[in-house]
């Protein structure tokens, strides 16, 4: 039985190897596909893209380069996309650490710099001179004197939520405020973000539904 | 076998070397044999604390570049009969003669014959308190209180957090003026300690005394009358493991009675 199956897209194929099989039959089968392929497509045609899908296989590099060296054979045929149905262990975690909220409770302290590539749920003690910082949005419950950075480095659309005024400053994306709470009153639910004309601003967090909706039901998921 | 602990503080002048003097002598008041390192190498202070300085033949440089052996540099402190050494820092070298790697040398070629090794580490965070680290299985931390040093205290305790030694830092907080702290003028000893989160291992009062006695090189916790001496003398029993309570920070205001009659009024 071929170990390969093709389906017709528009500019181009979508070609499935079946995870089952051997590899080097899913090789074997898919140069035969597409010799035939090349014989019988027009030559004006122009270029196709194919559109490789290998199931519940993942190819390790030097298996993709027996792909991309059969696809280099053929002048007008380009592998658009190469793709499995599966993820390799550390691509799911680093994936799952990205979507969820991780909560930090540790003592961040002057000199240290604490990095999540998430929206994080701040419980610990970030002193003065520290620095947490993350790619999504800080949920600030615990204590912070120190530098609270989020959407690094341009994310426009994280927030910081929560008691912000003992901080030092807040980042947002490539923004900078310094705080005075002098100047400016700070409450518990004091959230930070940048407005549409670009500028850090100050609102409250029963907004965070109007001005980030999709943050909201994500946290809404997540907790 | 030896515990030996680092005595450090990022900021410098707050009572390091003095604090490493007076636990020393403590402790061999206390009957435990003690070596004090000084790894202010260029800046030494603990020789002239302690009224060695007319002693010291070699210094730790010497020991490194093998021009001494590690017992002809120690310096014997004649008052404590066999108990307590110290190893000088040299006065006249550049700092970087010496590497972490020497003073974890020399600390283990004392372990054996000493209760406790303690570290008297320069100010800053670079070299030398990368030496004075290096050697040490626990620390102890110094600060005033005072922001700037309560803040590169929390620093250093960062890199000493992050080294996982085998005992965890305690702080000290030095020179404190009662009616200053208690007039809420300064920020006050639970502020601190819970700021830098580590063990409070005790606290000695702002006492002039303690000038004076260094200038003579006699450690002020040889005389048991003062108040900083006491202090000196019960983070001494901490560190042996006994529960002490913390002095208290009341002052003593006389009252009428006994402004009126002195201690008279209490004979009755
Ligand atoms: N409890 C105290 N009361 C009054 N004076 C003190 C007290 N503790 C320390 N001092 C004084 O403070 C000054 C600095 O102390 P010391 O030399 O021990 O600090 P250090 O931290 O070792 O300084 P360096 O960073 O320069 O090594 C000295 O003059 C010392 O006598
Ligand atoms: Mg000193």
């Amino acid at each position: 039985m071929d170990s390969v199956s093709l389906k017709g897209r528009k500019n181009g194929y979508e070609i499935n190897l079946n995870a089952n099989a051997n590899f080097d039959d899913n090789i074997t089968d898919l140069l035969n596909l597409l010799q035939r392929l090349s014989q019988s497509e027009q030559e004006d045609h122009g270029d196709l893209d194919f559109f490789l899908n290998t199931g519940r296989r993942l190819l390790d590099e030097p298996q993709i380069q027996r792909i991309q060296a059969l696809f280099d054979k053929f002048q007008h045929f380009k592998l658009a996309h190469l793709a499995a149905d599966v993820l390799d262990k550390s691509q799911a975690q680093t994936q799952v650490r990205k979507q969820g909220i991780h909560a930090e409770m540790s003592v961040i302290r002057s000199g240290q710099e604490v990095v999540y590539e998430s929206d994080v749920l701040f419980l610990g003690n970030l002193h003065a001179g520290g620095v947490l910082k993350s790619t999504g949005s800080i949920f600030v419950l615990g204590q912070c004197e120190g530098i609270l950075y989020a959407g690094y480095p341009d994310n426009d659309m994280a927030v910081i939520v929560g008691d912000i005024s003992q901080a030092t400053q807040v980042r947002i994306s490539d923004t900078i405020e310094i705080i005075d709470p002098k100047r400016q009153h700070f409450s518990k639910d004091t959230i930070a973000l940048i407005n549409d004309l670009h500028v850090l601003d100050f609102d409250t967090s029963d907004h965070l539904l109007a001005l980030r909706p999709k943050l909201y039901r994500k946290m809404e998921d997540n907790l | 076998m030896a515990t030996s602990l680092v005595i450090t503080s990022g900021k410098g002048g707050v009572g390091k070397s003095t604090t490493a003097a007076n636990l020393g002598t403590a402790l061999a008041l206390m009957n435990k044999r003690v070596c004090m390192i000084d790894l202010d190498i260029g800046l030494r202070n603990l020789d002239v604390i302690m009224g060695l300085s007319n002693r010291i033949i070699y210094d730790i440089v010497d020991v490194v570049m093998g021009r001494a052996r590690l017992h002809q540099a120690l310096i014997k402190d004649k008052r404590f009969d066999d108990k307590l050494y110290l190893l000088p820092a040299a006065q006249n070298t550049v700092k970087n003669i010496i590497s972490p790697m020497n003073v974890v040398d020399i600390v283990n070629q004392l372990r054996p014959d000493f209760d406790f090794i303690l570290l008297d580490c320069p100010a800053g965070i670079e070299q030398g308190f990368q030496n004075a680290i290096a050697g040490a299985d626990g620390a102890i931390v110094i600060c005033t209180p005072e922001i700037p040093s309560v803040s590169d205290a929390d620093r250093v305790v960062g890199l000493l957090e992050q080294r996982e030694m085998k005992l965890a830092p305690r702080l000290i907080i030095n020179r404190i003026n009662r009616s200053l702290m208690n007039e809420g003028n300064t920020m006050d000893v639970d502020e601190i300690t819970k700021h830098l989160s580590i063990g409070l291992l005790g606290i000695v009062f702002e006492d002039s005394n303690v000038i004076l006695a260094s200038n003579q090189g006699t450690p002020i916790v040889m005389n048991p009358d003062y108040n900083a001496s006491q202090g000196y003398r019960n983070i001494a029993r901490r560190i042996l493991g006994e529960s002490v309570p913390l002095m208290t920070l009341k002052e003593h205001k006389p009252g009428l009675f006994e402004r009126l009659f002195g201690k008279r009024s209490r004979k009755h």
